[in-house]
């Protein structure tokens, strides 16, 4: 009995083992090809190739430093402007009963299903009236509101899923709304905020059309705007990926950095039962 | 009366920031967007056209393929966005030692942070690449078949964008399959042991039903993005060859930024759009889930 | 401790949030001068500055020659401010086009023509007419603008109105780069010169075990159309004679009947174009060609500058390489053959647009200024020749070397009255919907997905409506045809 627990244990790790090293797969080609000059990437496009080159991060460092700042304050603003507003409207829909609760949620559930493509062209002229261009505010503002839906409905599920005696002692000790989102349920909520701000984190960094055309100049730029209009002009002129790669490589760095301090908030988040319906 | 009212205001305060936001920056560029299906909108200019554009839409052969197409990848996506994180979920679930299990989770959930660029290099070019060196080409001819043409192949295309991503694993679903898991109560477990209930029977009884909640967000969230859906043949097949791998989404995207015909793609948005609202309804309405059921 | 990192982080990012809120525009120390906002290009035509100009493996092709060329003009308009994006739009729609409707794009913007024409007619780029007629003031004894650029291709830029919005830069040098070792393996001692023979030498190759050819974007498409229809030109080229037909033209004449669609001639193009992909690789479509071409597994490949210019530098690559044209149609290729097209250029398809900003913000003579000392021949040359990967729009400016046999092939086609590139090429001008619906169309007619007599049953059912799009767009006078 023992020993048929263990082999099938051994087993398991073998297959999760192998699973990992598929998915892995990417991230050691990413790294691979990033030390790749043009040459060795069209004559060894998938092995290591020597001498590592590692002049691509220079090159690389170029586009996408002195934009690192800017990225963090814009994602970073972004993420915690939806987390903010998110959860004081998550919490109202899941802890409260007033007329046409049901309807505004549904309106912005709506929101989810709107092909947002289409909104470019007159999000654009509102942004440009509101005399936004080239500002972070541009960004972040339509970002937040980009945010918000999936981040409420999120947040309603796991509000409606903490135990309602907390908030019923609440109230007999009469404190307001506000005071018991506070003092009761935001202490219980971290690991699911912290999972909302990663994934928030990581779509805004990623984001690209709409900071592309907001932000016009140098000093306000974000990384994806330097990097990927580089990745695409470097490939189509040289046919490399290597400088373009070593880029992503450093940009997604501060991801991994905020990853590793909450990862396991994070999972904990992930695993909190806020998703489902 | 008056109390209820005050209390009431209270509320609509608390939800005053986030209406704010979206009236101005969701609301308002959504819906005049979407007013232009009745336009002939060139991004310039519009008149009103009334429901030509929905005339339109009925005898447009490629958006007629692109949306046999749709449905091909929204199956395949719930089938595969699904089965192997609820597989990976029930591996690491099924682990004694939590250390370990816990630094996998880590692991498996460290790779969402890959770029989508770096994903199509190597299922392009590597994987799926069409001559006899390619990856998976060799290993056919090898097992002693032809080589194939993947993404370059009409009849292929489609099959080698599902493929993208396997064993499909990656990324952050599997944590959530886990925590429905972790949810099961310890008593359940030692019962089902007691019974001589084998590791496939109990999930078939006992896990699958618990996780059902967690599959129905994700059927739900999978047929929203999957109906919206066309990142990859943005980046990579521009919906080709041919009309292969086209989606309603991307000949919308194509209809507004190529062929400069906003009216006519807000009206494909506004088809999309409601066709959407419909299947979620019917979702909402339809899948029952546990908890319901139960309460 | 975790507890206390988090709400750290948490506190960071919301005085991160106000701080992004209080950030302003920076301030306008200069804002006596004028400023002009210039795209440097996308794709394989990109003259924006590279970030460092030392020559390294990773950084192959230093440049800045588009910068140095705005602060020489700077100097002798001091009212003006050159500022080139240091990341190009590149012709992106889903970019450009919001900042046009928004009035926010560059003051001059880069675009492919292939797009361009669906942007025009909506006042967001300006007539540049006018100044073509005018001297250029750089160029000594210049009468006219236009008379600096080929006079062909400088036409072929004017949009369905009739007027032209756009100056080139540059034109793109192309061709068939082909593998010698693999020529001499399979026995080939001429350069193909005719449709046929090139259909022979791919067999060869093939025989020999080697991919024969590969494609690059269309450009083969294009000639072969061209070729089959020359001669019908005189029919076409009727409302504005200049040896090119454009969308008028061609409207009419499908109209007319000169044009059909399911007629003899367009069938003879679509069996050429199914007969040209006999011996390519299968899944063609998505293999990595040029890759391939300089690991030495392709025998000959379409290419434009770039790929010369980096066949040439591969240090690892294992062959020689030469260059030939594309080969023509002869009349024993095809009945309607027989006519040449001018090969070793493709005109001039990448462009700049003056947009509705300039007019805005009172930059229009300047940005004119600016193009007519970049289209100098001398600077024009430095610009173009210091990328080596175009060759310079203007006519009198100096080649690189390594294009030289290319253009000298075009000069000698030009002066055997070959046609122009831009002769008919029926999906080229008739907006982006029915130029992408042809290449769909003609891709599963390749793969075999749909028949010749489907292809043209459902192409003549776009043409129809295309046509009818496109004289009520552009309010075409069909009684004076």
């Amino acid at each position: 009995m023992v020993r048929k627990i263990r082999i099938s244990q051994i087993l398991l790790h073998i297959v999760i083992l192998f699973l990992l090293f598929l998915t892995f797969f990417p991230i050691f080609e990413m790294l691979n090809k990033s030390f790749k000059t043009t040459i060795q990437d069209i004559h060894n496009p998938w092995w290591i190739s020597f001498p590592l080159n590692f002049e691509n991060y220079k090159l690389a460092w170029s586009y996408v430093g002195p934009y690192i700042m800017n990225t963090v304050i814009i994602a970073g603003s972004i993420s915690a402007g939806i987390l903010i507003v998110a959860s004081l409207a998550a919490y109202v829909f899941a802890r409260f009963k007033f007329p046409g609760r049901e309807f505004l949620f549904i309106l912005i559930l709506v929101l989810l299903m709107i092909p947002g493509i289409l909104s470019l062209i007159p999000s654009f002229v509102l942004v440009r009236d509101l005399n936004l261009l080239d500002r972070r505010l541009g960004v972040i503002l339509p970002g937040i509101a980009t945010g918000l839906p999936f981040a409420i409905f999120l947040l309603r599920t796991f509000f409606a899923g903490l135990p309602g005696e907390l908030f019923e002692a609440g109230q007999i000790d009469g404190i307001s709304p506000i005071q018991a989102f506070v003092n009761i349920a935001l202490p219980l909520s971290t690991p699911i905020l912290s999972a909302l701000l990663i994934m928030n984190i990581l779509n805004s960094w990623n984001e690209i059309i709409w900071a592309r055309i907001v932000l016009t100049s140098e000093s306000m730029r974000t990384i994806s705007v330097g990097l990927v209009p580089f990745t695409e002009t470097y490939f189509a002129q040289t046919r490399s990926s290597g400088p373009a790669l070593a880029g992503y490589v450093i940009s997604s760095l501060p991801l991994v950095i905020v990853f590793f301090f909450v990862s396991k908030q994070f999972i904990r988040g992930m695993t909190s039962g806020a998703f489902k319906m | 009366m008056l109390k209820n009212y005050k209390r009431y205001g209270q509320y609509y305060l608390l939800l005053l920031p986030a209406f704010i936001l979206l009236i101005i920056f969701s609301y308002y560029p959504s819906f005049s967007g979407l007013i232009y299906a009745f336009t002939n909108w060139d991004a310039a200019t519009a008149s009103w056209v009334g429901l030509d554009n929905f005339k339109k839409i009925l005898n447009d052969r490629i958006l007629k393929e692109s949306v046999s197409n749709m449905l091909i990848l929204i199956g395949a996506g719930l089938v595969i966005g699904n089965v192997p994180q609820i597989f990976l979920a029930e591996l690491l679930f099924n682990l004694k030692n939590r250390r370990l299990s816990e630094r996998y989770r880590f692991l498996f959930t460290l790779t969402s942070l890959v770029p989508m660029v770096v994903i199509m290099l190597i299922w392009t070019q590597l994987v799926l690449n069409p001559s006899p060196e390619g990856l998976m080409n060799s290993i056919l001819l090898k097992l002693g078949g032809d080589a194939k043409g993947w993404f370059g192949d009409p009849q292929m295309a489609l099959f080698s964008m599902i493929l993208v991503g396997f064993p499909w694993v990656g990324g952050i679903n599997f944590l959530i399959y886990l925590a429905g898991l972790q949810g099961i109560p310890e008593s359940v477990l030692d019962a089902s042991k007691i019974d001589g209930c084998g590791t496939m029977r109990r999930i078939l009884f006992i896990d699958f039903p618990l996780i059902r909640s967690q599959l129905k967000f994700f059927i739900i969230m999978g047929i929203i993005m999957g109906i919206q859906g066309f990142g990859f043949q943005l980046l990579i097949t521009d919906g080709g060859p041919g009309t292969s791998t086209m989606v309603p989404g991307m000949w919308m995207y194509k209809n507004a930024f190529k062929y400069v015909k906003f009216g006519y793609a807000s009206s494909i948005g506004l088809v999309m759009f409601v066709s959407i609202l419909i299947v979620t309804l019917l979702n909402l309405k339809f899948i029952k889930s546990t908890e319901e059921e139960v309460g | 401790m975790k507890k206390l990192l988090f709400s750290v982080f948490f506190t960071l990012l919301l005085s991160a949030l106000v701080f992004a809120g209080g950030q302003q525009e920076e301030g306008s120390k200069e804002a006596v001068k004028k400023k002009i906002i210039i795209d440097g290009g996308g794709g394989i035509v990109q003259f924006n500055s590279t970030k460092s100009m030392e020559k390294t493996d990773a950084n192959p092709y230093p440049y800045n020659e588009l910068e140095t060329l705005c602060t020489e003009w700077e100097a002798i308009h001091p009212e003006y401010e050159v500022e080139i994006l240091d990341q190009s739009y590149g012709g992106g729609s889903d970019k450009i086009i919001p900042l046009l409707a928004g009035r926010k794009a560059p003051d001059l913007l880069f675009t492919l023509t292939i797009n361009a024409a669906d942007l025009g007619g909506k006042g967001w780029f300006l007539p540049l007419d006018e100044y073509y007629d005018k001297p250029n003031p750089y160029i000594e004894g210049n009468k006219k603008w236009k008379d600096i650029f080929v006079p062909s291709w400088f036409d072929a830029m004017s949009f369905p109105d009739g007027h032209i919005y756009s100056v080139p830069l540059d034109h793109i040098p192309i061709g068939i780069i082909y593998n010698k070792d693999i020529f001499e393996k399979a026995g080939i001692s001429s350069l193909p010169e005719s449709f046929g023979e090139l259909m022979e030498t791919q067999k060869k190759i093939s025989d020999a075990g080697f991919i024969p050819y590969f494609p690059l974007y269309v450009w083969y498409d294009i000639f072969l159309e061209g070729s089959l229809f020359a001669d019908l030109l005189p029919q076409i080229d009727v409302l504005r004679p200049d040896g090119w037909s454009d969308a008028e033209e061609i409207v009419r004449a499908y109209k007319k009947g000169i044009w059909e669609v399911d007629g003899v001639r367009n069938r003879e193009y679509f069996r050429m174009l199914k007969e040209k992909t006999k011996y390519y690789p299968e899944g063609w479509q998505s293999f990595d060609a040029f890759g391939n071409f300089l690991q030495g597994k392709v025998a000959m490949m379409e290419g434009v500058g770039i790929h010369l210019r980096m066949t040439r530098d591969d240090q690892q690559r294992e062959f020689n390489f030469g260059y030939m044209p594309y080969p023509l149609v002869t009349k024993e290729d095809s009945p309607f053959g027989g006519k040449g097209i001018v090969r070793g250029s493709a005109g001039y398809s990448s462009t700049w647009f003056l947009t509705n900003s300039a007019k805005e913000k009172g930059t229009v003579d300047g940005a004119i200024d600016l193009m007519m000392f970049l289209t100098e021949p001398s600077n024009n040359a430095r610009l173009v020749n210091t990328l080596e990967a175009m060759m310079p729009a203007s006519l009198d400016a100096e080649v690189s070397p390594l294009f030289e046999p290319l253009v000298d092939k075009a000069v000698e086609d030009m002066n055997n009255d070959f046609c122009d590139w831009h002769v008919f090429n029926s999906w080229g001008y008739l907006g982006s919907e029915y130029y992408e619906f042809f290449l769909q169309l003609v891709q599963k007619y390749e793969l075999s997905q749909i028949t010749i007599d489907e292809a043209l049953a459902q192409l003549a059912e776009q043409t129809e409506y295309t046509v009818e799009e496109m004289i009520q767009k552009n309010n075409w006078d069909t009684s004076a045809w």
